[in-house]
């Protein structure tokens, strides 16, 4: 069931980010949402539900994307990696910190993009005004991110106790 | 013999050398066409279809909902305007017969050299650094990876990868795009690219040819994927620098990629002896 919720919900973010920019100007400079989920699943969930997860919307937003294939898995691969490494190191319980990790992932998301562009494309101009770009993004993360994310993973629990409410012991 | 934490950093050292390495390969080869990139099209393209679908109805009704408040007071003003347009009519009706003959004739013309297939705009790159565009027809209706994609105004892109009934288009305004152009007045020759501004520039154009502002830009056809003398954009500012042998030409693409909503695919792709005789 967790599976069939987060592929459900990972379409959902594809189509979001795809279709809408189109016709709302103001979800142009929308960062990526499906980093929101790098950070959950490496905050709150085991490897074994986060990792295949992760690897799988990599490759379904290399396939939307015109830049160089595995870019956006390759991203999202490290940035959990790291999600997985600030668990060993921090307290992830305390809300406070969303807003700053999910301005990270942003941030960090972005350098990756920018920076194989600089590399890869031969001839290429890096935005003189991508800073403009990159901060509206950064806005959008501090002050949506965790509200999404908690938004997320209230859903998520109350999914789960539902859910056991049908087993067998539980009764 | 290694300890735990060894063995850990040797893995994540070779696993971003291995990143980088598969990274850089596909850079090279630009648009690689994959099963996965065709099946990620098929699978989320449809979804794109039915919210784009919905948010054009919606967006329908809002608008007429607002036309139909003003609409009394418009016609008060368009009883008036329509006893002047009354006298137009009769001189725009012979326009308007001499025009669609001569469409007529450039439709056949066109018939005969161009089969193109019309499509629409159900879903742009989800990364704001690229610039590429989900549209609603693909294999199934003849369109292949390398064909140019149009619109009346101008030169849109080329199909970087098609699944069945979806395909992805690599615009003009993508830093990865290359068309062959030609200034039109001067046939001074460059390479059009996109711009992180909006704009293209045409690169490799020599100092010694005359270019000014408001030049129009079109394919030269030599690039072997769009026909030659498709526009493209027109001058929009051009810099000569004190040093180096080509100056720098930016244009204003005609083709205004926030509001494109459908696009001709071009699915007879010229072949090399049809690019000789041009």
């Amino acid at each position: 069931m967790t599976y069939i919720l987060y592929i459900i919900m990972g379409l959902f973010v594809v189509v979001f980010q795809t279709t809408l920019p189109m016709h709302f100007r103001i979800f142009a400079s929308m960062y990526d949402l499906f980093l929101l989920f790098v950070v959950y699943l490496g905050f709150y969930r085991p490897i074994r539900e986060g990792l295949p997860f992760v690897i799988l919307f990599g490759f379904v937003m290399d396939g939307m994307s015109g830049g160089p294939f595995g870019l956006y898995m390759s991203c999202y691969f490290w940035l959990y990696a790291g999600m997985l490494l600030l668990t060993r190191f921090m307290r992830v319980s305390n809300n406070l910190i969303l807003p700053l990790v999910v301005v990270g992932c942003v941030f960090i998301q972005n350098l990756v993009f920018l920076g194989t562009m600089a590399v890869f494309v031969p001839d290429v101009k890096v935005p003189t005004l991508s800073y403009q770009r990159v901060v509206v993004q950064l806005i959008w993360a501090v002050v949506t991110g965790p509200i999404f994310i908690l938004i997320f993973r209230g859903w998520h629990q109350n999914l789960e106790k539902w859910l056991k409410t049908f087993e067998p012991e539980y009764r | 013999m290694f300890s735990k934490k060894m063995i850990l950093i040797v893995g994540a050292i070779i696993l971003i050398a291995v990143n980088i390495i598969i990274l850089s390969v596909n850079s090279q080869e630009r648009t690689p066409s994959t099963r996965v990139g065709q099946f990620t099209i098929f699978l989320i393209s449809p979804f794109q279809n039915s919210i784009s679908s919905s948010i054009h109805f919606l967006e329908n009704i809002w608008r007429y909902y607002f036309d139909l408040v003003g609409v009394a007071q418009q016609n008060d003003a368009l009883s008036k305007k329509l006893m002047a347009a009354n006298s137009k009519i009769n001189r725009l009706r012979e326009i308007e017969l001499s025009h669609a003959r001569i469409e007529q004739l450039l439709e056949f013309k066109s018939e005969l050299k161009r089969q193109v297939v019309a499509a629409a705009i159900v879903g742009k790159d989800p990364s704001p650094w690229y610039k590429t565009v989900i549209i609603d027809k693909g294999r199934d209706s003849g369109v292949q990876r390398g064909m140019p994609v149009v619109t009346p105004k101008g030169i849109a892109g080329l199909i970087m990868d098609a699944s069945d009934a979806y395909a992805k288009v690599l615009l003009i305004e993508d830093q990865n795009s290359a068309v062959d152009a030609l200034v039109q007045g001067t046939r001074a020759r460059g390479i059009i690219k996109g711009e992180p501004s909006g704009l293209l520039s045409l690169y490799y154009v020599l100092r010694r040819h005359t270019v000014a502002k408001g030049d129009i830009i079109i394919s030269s056809g030599l690039d072997g994927v769009f026909p030659k003398g498709l526009q493209i954009g027109y001058v929009h500012e051009v810099n000569k620098p004190s040093s180096g042998i080509f100056q720098e030409v930016f244009v204003t693409p005609f083709v205004d990629f926030e509001k494109l909503e459908e696009v001709l695919i071009l699915t007879d792709v010229p072949q090399p002896e049809e690019l000789s005789d041009t």
